[in-house]
């Protein structure tokens, strides 16, 4: 065990961790933060994608370790206590839900996509959530309430 | 290194932690690189060239202003790597050494299990990429920068103790599946050399599907400002990139296109069905030149 600094949803969080558990293994299974999904395990389906230091990447793929020193954000950090973040606005405007096992993951690609490109185009929001696969296939959908939440990202910013 | 000799080297992870979830590799200890300083920056050298740091992710060398500018097809190489999630953890000196993958070995326990062990699985004596084949392992080298970076001349620092030593981007590969790197043990690449920039290039990378898979090839050409050096580079159908070389002495010779493919055709060893029939990867790779090359020299389709 090697104890772990971070913050997590500006939280500090500090707990001792084993050298092979992944970020998602901590984020689920020790913080209980539930709401980042466990999918493929191998960076292929995307649902267990968080913001680690302002970028999106799969927390599958991320030693815990390696999260040092790092901001973390999952989707539980997203709202504002009842006020929803504009992208999980527009989700549910769009019906971009659907099943909802790839959201959170969905919602993270696409904070970080926003973040980097506020203002994107068609091709640019497919190639943005191209990380997270949606079984429904309800692709359209979610192309939607990205378009919407760029235009109340911007309001908002 | 010196003190845990088997350690793995770790970059982004995000080939190492899927192949140790496939119990590939069993790692005792991993050395994470990314904390070493200096090694994710994008120089510019003097004489034009450019300094890559092997710890620059492909997220940093996809929309790196320099490099988008003058060496566009390295940019689109990078930029063409799985999803965004990967890009922005993984690296270019990850890509370079990504470990040889194939249909067979890169799967679960559970999928191989199904199936005679390979040749880089231990203990297996099968080869599912050239099933014919009497002996030696033909795992694909898969990194999508590799073919751009071959074919703009590139080379590698490599660092061992306290010293280094310079090599060809193309001598990097040994051609086998199983020993597929030129890194000798405790060996550490830390740094990408690019030459001055000059005429043209475009990079094409084929898959089945506009997913997060690998290529079924990738093919770079680049056609210097003036006199001879073309360069035509397959990459991720072989152990290692091939070049057409014959088929560049056609080209600098300002030969015609098909001439150019043809020879091209000839003398590209594809072995690999994986992703595609060898016959199939053939035909995609004739359009897929012929269209390059009439872009390159301006010619108009036919």
């Amino acid at each position: 065990m090697k104890p772990l600094n971070l913050r997590v949803n500006g939280e500090p969080v500090q707990l001792p961790v084993e050298d092979d558990e992944t970020l998602l293994d901590v984020l689920r299974d020790r913080l209980f933060l539930t709401g980042t999904k466990r999918g493929c395990g191998e960076g292929q389906c995307g649902h267990c994608t968080v913001i680690m230091n302002g970028k999106a990447v799969n927390s599958c793929l991320t030693l815990a370790l390696e999260a040092e020193g790092s901001q973390v954000l999952t989707i539980e950090g997203l709202a504002e206590g009842d006020r929803l973040h504009p992208i999980q606005k527009a989700y549910v405007e769009a019906g971009a839900i659907q099943c909802g096992y790839c959201t959170p993951g969905m919602v993270m690609a696409i904070y970080s996509l926003l973040e980097e490109n506020p203002q994107p185009g068609e091709e640019e929001i497919r190639e943005g959530i191209k990380g997270v696969m949606c079984r429904c296939t309800g692709y359209y959908k979610i192309v939607e309430a990205v378009k919407t939440a760029s235009a109340g990202v911007k309001k908002h910013g | 290194m010196k003190k845990s000799p088997e350690a793995f080297l770790m970059a982004g992870g995000t080939d190492l932690l899927v192949r140790r979830r496939n119990h590939l590799v069993k790692p005792r200890s991993i050395l994470y690189l990314k904390t070493i300083p200096g090694l994710s920056e994008i120089h510019p050298e003097e004489g034009g060239g450019l300094r890559l740091g092997a710890l620059a992710t492909l997220d940093a060398v996809a929309r790196d202003p320099s490099l988008k500018q003058n060496y566009p097809i390295l940019a689109r190489a990078a930029s063409s790597v799985a999803s965004p999630q990967i890009r922005h953890k993984a690296t270019l000196g990850g890509n370079i050494c990504l470990n040889s993958r194939c249909w067979f070995y890169n799967r679960s326990p559970f999928w191989r299990s199904e199936y005679p062990e390979c040749r880089k699985a231990s203990g297996g004596n099968k080869c599912y990429v050239v099933p014919g084949s009497r002996k030696g392992c033909f795992a694909l080298q898969s990194g999508d920068t590799v073919g751009p970076l071959v074919a703009l001349g590139a080379k590698l620092r490599l660092v061992s103790g306290g010293k280094e030593r310079i090599m060809d981007m193309e001598d990097f590969f040994l051609g086998d599946g199983i020993r597929y790197l030129a890194l000798k043990p405790g060996e550490l690449l830390t740094e990408i050399l690019l030459p001055p920039p000059g005429g043209k290039g475009i990079f094409k990378k084929f898959r089945p599907q506009n997913n997060l898979d690998f290529a079924a090839f990738t093919l770079s050409l680049v056609l210097p400002g003036k006199g001879s050096g073309a360069r035509i580079v397959v990459a991720c159908v072989a152990s290692r990139p091939l070049r057409a070389r014959k088929a560049e002495t056609l080209l600098d010779r300002g030969a015609s296109t098909a001439d150019v493919v043809r020879q091209a055709m000839k003398e590209l060893p594809l072995a690999s069905f994986v992703r595609g029939s060898i016959e199939f990867k053939k035909q995609a790779l004739v359009a897929c030149m012929t269209e390059a090359m009439a872009a390159l020299r301006g010619e108009g389709p036919k």
